[in-house]
This record gives C-alpha cells, sequence and structure tokens, in this order.
C-alpha cells in the first residue's frame, strides 16, 4: 500500500506542479522539495478521493518528510473505518 | 440537560444559535443585526452582550443545564495551509480574515465564563465548514433524502463540496481541494469590477443590475476562462491567465462613483458565466438522480440562478435553507453536535425561518404609553392583517416588526416594509421616501404558494425568497413595481401553516384588489442591517416617509 501511495504522491507533483520524478525526494521536507502550498493541499485531495479516507488539510504541513506524511496515509487507509 | 450553542466563526457573518436537548433550534441570529452593523466583521460571535441576550430568550436554566460550544471550521486558514494569495481576491482581505479567525479560535470560551455559564476552559467542538452548511439545509430541507451541493467562497480545503443524504444523515461524496477555484471568489471579484463593495457584500447589486445589460460575447468568452472544471471539479487557472483576463475586461468595468449602467453588460455576462460554472457543479449532482437537489453556501443566496435549475435540470424539487450563508452555520455546527451525541439524524425544522429576538414587549407598552403627544397609535388586535391590507391597498407604506425576527438576509414578513404593487409608482416612491436605493434594483413580491402559478412561469415554492422567478407575461401590467427590469420577480410564496399573518394579509389583499401579491422589501435604515429592536423601528418612521409601523398589532403613525 505504501508503494501506491507513494507512486500516486509522485504522479500528481508530475502531473500538477510539472516537477520532474527525481526530485521528489521522500527523505526530504516538503518546503526543502519546492512544493508550493497551493500544490501540497491539491495532492491531499488527490489521496482522499483516489483511497476514500479523510485527509486533514493540516496534515502535509505538520509531517517533517514527504516519507512520513506517505506514511501517515498510508495509517488512514489501513485503518478499519 | 446538555444545550448546544452554535458559533459562525469564520471572521465575517458571524451569528449565533442556541439548540435545546431535544434537537429544537430554539434561537438563531446574525450578530449584525444584534450591533446593527453590516457583516460585523470580526466581532466574535459569542459577543458577551449578544450570548446573554440569546440565552435571556430561552428556557435554559444555569443552575440545571451545560453548554456546549460548538463552532462552523474544524481548522483555521493558517493552520491548513489554504492559499493565502489569490489571484482574484486582494492579499489584504485574504490575510485579514486569517488573522480575524485566529483570534476568534483563541478567544471562544471567554465570554461563557464572564456570564457563568462555564467553568474553567471551554472545549471548542469543532466542525468541517461544509458538512456545516450542509447540516443547516438538511434541517429546513422537507426531503429526507437528496444530495446537497455547497457552493461558497471558501472551505476547508476548496470552496465546493458535494454530500449525499439519506434518512438527514448526511456523507459527504467529494470536496474540492483547489482553494483558489471558488464561485464565491469569482462573484466577489466581479462585484468590484463593477464597482461595488464585496466588503459590504454587494454582491446583491451585482445580480440586480445584470437584468439591465447584455451578455457580450466577448466578455463571456474572457470570464469564462477564470475557471474549468475537471470531473465536475473547478480548478482556478493559472495567474497569468487571471491576468490576461483583468486587461481583455478593462474597458467594461465600472470605477467607483462611475454611473452604475455602466457596469450592466459586465454584470449580466458575469452572472451569465456563473450560471455555466454552476451548471457545470450541478451536472455532477444529477449523475447520483437525486430526488432532491438541497443547494447551499453563500453562492446559493444567487436567486436569479435558483430560480432556472429546477425546470432546466428536471429536478423534483430544489431548496434552499433560508440562511444558506456562513451565518447560517451557526445551526449547522449546533445540530452536528446535538446529531452526533445522541447517534441520531439532523432533526428537521418545522419550516419557520422565525428563529430571532421577539420584539421588546416592555419597550413597546412604554413606547404606547408616551406616543401620544407625537403619533396616533392604534391597537388592531387580531384583524391587524386586514387592517394592514386596507391601508396597503389605499397606498400606504407601512414597516412591520412583528413576532421573532428572521433568521437569514432576507425580510420574510416579520421585519419588512409592505406595499401596494400595484401602483407603477411605488418602487420609486419607496426609493425616495424610504430606501434610497439604486433605482434599478427591484423589489420582491409575497404570493400564496397555492397561486404562484398562475403569476409564474416554471413555478415553484420559494418559501424563503430564493428563487428569481419569471412572471407571467399578461400579469406583469398588474403589478409593475415588483417587475425587474427581465420581467422576473424574486418570489417569496406563502403559506398559512408557516407564514399565517403574512398569508392572511396577502389574501386579504387580494380579497380587497384582486391581485393576491404584496410588495416586501427589508426594514432597515439605509447601509444598516435590518431592524432589532423597537428604537430602530421607530427610528427608520421617524428618519423616512414611512406612513406607519406595525409593532406587534398596534399601528404607529406620524401625526400629520
Amino acid at each position: 500500500m505504501l508503494e501506491r501511495i507513494k507512486g500516486q504522491i509522485v504522479n500528481t507533483l508530475v502531473e500538477h506542479a510539472k516537477m520532474a520524478p527525481a526530485d521528489v525526494k521522500f527523505e526530504l521536507a516538503i518546503e526543502e522539495i519546492g512544493i508550493k502550498s497551493v500544490d501540497a493541499v491539491y495532492m491531499c485531495g488527490v489521496l482522499e478521493e483516489e483511497f476514500g479516507i479523510e485527509v486533514d488539510p493540516a496534515l502535509i504541513f505538520e509531517c517533517e518528510t514527504l516519507d512520513m506524511f506517505a506514511h501517515e496515509i498510508s495509517a488512514l487507509v489501513i485503518a478499519p473505518r | 440537560m446538555k444545550w448546544y450553542v452554535g458559533l459562525s466563526n469564520t471572521g465575517h457573518d458571524p451569528a449565533i444559535s442556541i439548540v435545546d436537548p431535544d434537537g429544537n433550534v430554539v434561537f438563531a441570529e446574525a450578530t449584525e443585526r444584534f450591533l446593527q452593523v453590516k457583516r460585523a466583521w470580526g466581532v466574535p460571535p459569542d459577543l458577551a452582550a449578544h450570548l446573554k441576550h440569546a440565552f435571556n430568550q430561552t428556557s435554559f436554566e444555569p443552575s440545571r443545564d451545560q453548554v456546549e460550544v460548538c463552532t462552523s471550521w474544524a481548522s483555521t486558514q493558517r493552520a491548513s495551509g489554504r492559499a493565502l494569495l489569490h489571484p482574484l481576491m486582494g492579499r489584504n482581505q485574504l490575510d485579514a480574515i486569517a488573522d480575524y479567525q485566529a483570534d476568534l479560535f483563541d478567544n471562544h470560551g471567554a465570554s461563557f465564563r464572564l456570564l457563568d455559564l462555564a467553568n474553567g476552559p471551554v472545549e471548542l467542538r469543532r466542525f468541517e465548514h461544509h458538512s456545516c452548511h450542509t447540516a443547516t439545509a438538511v434541517h429546513f430541507s422537507k426531503a429526507g433524502d437528496a444530495v446537497c451541493l455547497v457552493i461558497d467562497g471558501e472551505g476547508e480545503t476548496g470552496a465546493v463540496s458535494q454530500f449525499t443524504v439519506a434518512g438527514r444523515r448526511i456523507k459527504r461524496d467529494w470536496r474540492s481541494w483547489n482553494a483558489g477555484a471558488s464561485l464565491g471568489f469569482f462573484y466577489r471579484w466581479l462585484t468590484v469590477k463593477c464597482g461595488f463593495s464585496d466588503v459590504l457584500g454587494e454582491e446583491w447589486k451585482v445580480m440586480g443590475l445584470a437584468a439591465c445589460g447584455q451578455v457580450r460575447e466577448d466578455l463571456v468568452e474572457a470570464l469564462s476562462r477564470t475557471l474549468t472544471f475537471n470531473n465536475h471539479r473547478p480548478v482556478l487557472s493559472d495567474d497569468d491567465v487571471v491576468a490576461e483576463i483583468d486587461v481583455q475586461i478593462q474597458h467594461a468595468v465600472r470605477g467607483v462613483g462611475e454611473p452604475v449602467m455602466q457596469a450592466a453588460d459586465l454584470a449580466a455576462s458575469g452572472q451569465y458565466v456563473y450560471s455555466r460554472f454552476a451548471d457545470e457543479l450541478v451536472r455532477g449532482s444529477m449523475e447520483k438522480e437525486p430526488e432532491a437537489l438541497l443547494l447551499t453556501g453563500g453562492c446559493a443566496l444567487n436567486s436569479s440562478y435558483n430560480g432556472t435549475i429546477q425546470t432546466r435540470f428536471g429536478l423534483p424539487s430544489v431548496e434552499i435553507p433560508p440562511c444558506p450563508a456562513d451565518d447560517g452555520n451557526a445551526i449547522g455546527a449546533a445540530l452536528l453536535a446535538w446529531s452526533v451525541d445522541h447517534d441520531a439524524p439532523i432533526p428537521p425544522s418545522d419550516g419557520s425561518p422565525y428563529l430571532g429576538s421577539a420584539p421588546d414587549q416592555h419597550m413597546i407598552a412604554r413606547f404606547v404609553r408616551h406616543a401620544a403627544d407625537h403619533f396616533d397609535v392604534a391597537e388592531l388586535g387580531s384583524g391587524s392583517a386586514g387592517a394592514v391590507a386596507q391601508r396597503l391597498s389605499e397606498g400606504d407604506i407601512i414597516g412591520v416588526m412583528r413576532g421573532r425576527a428572521e433568521f437569514g438576509p432576507r425580510a420574510l414578513g416579520h421585519r419588512s416594509i409592505l406595499a401596494d404593487p400595484r401602483r407603477a409608482d411605488m418602487k420609486d416612491r419607496i426609493n425616495k421616501l424610504v430606501k434610497g436605493r439604486e433605482p434599478y434594483r427591484p423589489f420582491a413580491p409575497v404570493v400564496p404558494a397555492h397561486l404562484v402559478g398562475e403569476w409564474f412561469e416554471d413555478a415553484n415554492e420559494s418559501p424563503y425568497m430564493s428563487k428569481t422567478l419569471k412572471w407571467r407575461q399578461d400579469r406583469q401590467a398588474l403589478v409593475p413595481s415588483v417587475v425587474h427590469a427581465d420581467g422576473t420577480g424574486r418570489v417569496q410564496t406563502v403559506c398559512a401553516q408557516q407564514n399565517a399573518w403574512l398569508f392572511d394579509l396577502v389574501m386579504a389583499f387580494a380579497g380587497q384588489t384582486g391581485v393576491p401579491v404584496v410588495l416586501n422589501t427589508s426594514l432597515n435604515i439605509m447601509g444598516k442591517p435590518i431592524v432589532h429592536s423597537v428604537e430602530d423601528t421607530i427610528a427608520v418612521l421617524m428618519t423616512t416617509g414611512l406612513d406607519a409601523v406595525l409593532l406587534e398589532d398596534y399601528l404607529i403613525e406620524k401625526r400629520s
């Protein structure tokens, strides 16, 4: 699941924020990667719809790295609803 | 027992509601009414004086009851990282809203302690903004099952959401995550381009002006580029595209102080483009084949658009609550908390929008006692509807303050100015003597619900004056002062069950004149909110050319 989520994150940033796939570095913070807040928020929405979960719009700004964000999303997907 | 206080805390249009332990909305009022300051920007909805006033109108017992405090945002703009730069909005205004909101989040609760309604810190229960809009819409809806479309200026993640309503329980289908893609911001921007104030909420003026202009292809083409749609979700165009649009429409923009009609084509074209955008959203909702469509959010105040969709989309019904904008969320937040605590659906309303303050009976008695030197006072008793109808038919313009105030922006007969719509000069007279409004702006008609089809094409119910419908051609000449430039009227339909007094008045007027239509406009001084107190009402009488006011069943007239 985590890999699928990461794949979706990369696809969204490539398609929506016009980033190169190699620039999406999961070990870095979103500002270090150069993701604008508007694009970060948009990505939350893509994940919310794609995985049928409810994402707190502040979540991505509370995670120290993109990897931590992917793990948080994964936990939401796996959690019983 | 647990009571629920709902607070609308966007930073503009604050409001308060109180829900009793059984889930009844027993009070709801916008702060602007209490303060008599339009939109009350930055004022906390739990202003101590208003909070005290609100509880005084209920049977809440501090020694017995507890209060849950519920707010209409789950997170602040700053916390959620929503874009604070928007190509359609000035940075200052967005920053101001974010600052107001942050302050409100920090300080809710103090007034509850001041009034001994709480001991120690107040634990806020925060609800998602568009869920609050939806809960309010479901409360006022007759339909248990529906699709609810929230078209707003802002939201927790974006400005549009869609919910499925099943057995009065709500479940979100989707929400927009493109914060800038907002039909509300589009209309605000249009309002400024037409030379009106978005801070004062003058979107109404654009809607009214639209009927006076031509839809121009070049303007439509330019304005249509502000938003695109992806699977019915709105997407804001890039900054450079918006900058191009700015240049393309510049020739049609009206500066403040320039003649109003200069902006008529821009208003007409903008309203047309708004309708196309909103259609795209409604088409998405239609995929669920709803039994009823509930429309809410600030954009659901666009009565010109609302009036067209039931017929065009072949919907069984379209319902709009009396308070679709952010003030209405005070009700939604409190009802969501009640619903969670009782594991119950959103409780239904009896349909009454009259949830605000009642006139102060002591003040009326005092006024009547001391009025004899300056006013003629007649106690009309139970015959007041017929007596007022008679005076209207004779050409008088009469203010009404009767019963509890409406919740929502429209005067629906309890804080209204009423007049005879058959007189061609009535619109100009009211403008000259009382309202001082721009001459192009229309006045609204009240029509009995069972007769609306005889007067309007494609008629449907509009109990909260939220739909503009086309007058039947052969009826327009009978009521010239409530027919707008494009042959429409923003109608309020009334029935005996929900508006007994106003229904009786319209039927009495029909009995006297043969025309079951009365002109209804809000009772206020120009630039002020609708009246709140008895003193406000007397001030309108004394500073305008009103012929009389009805305070409950006392008719007060200036001595000639």
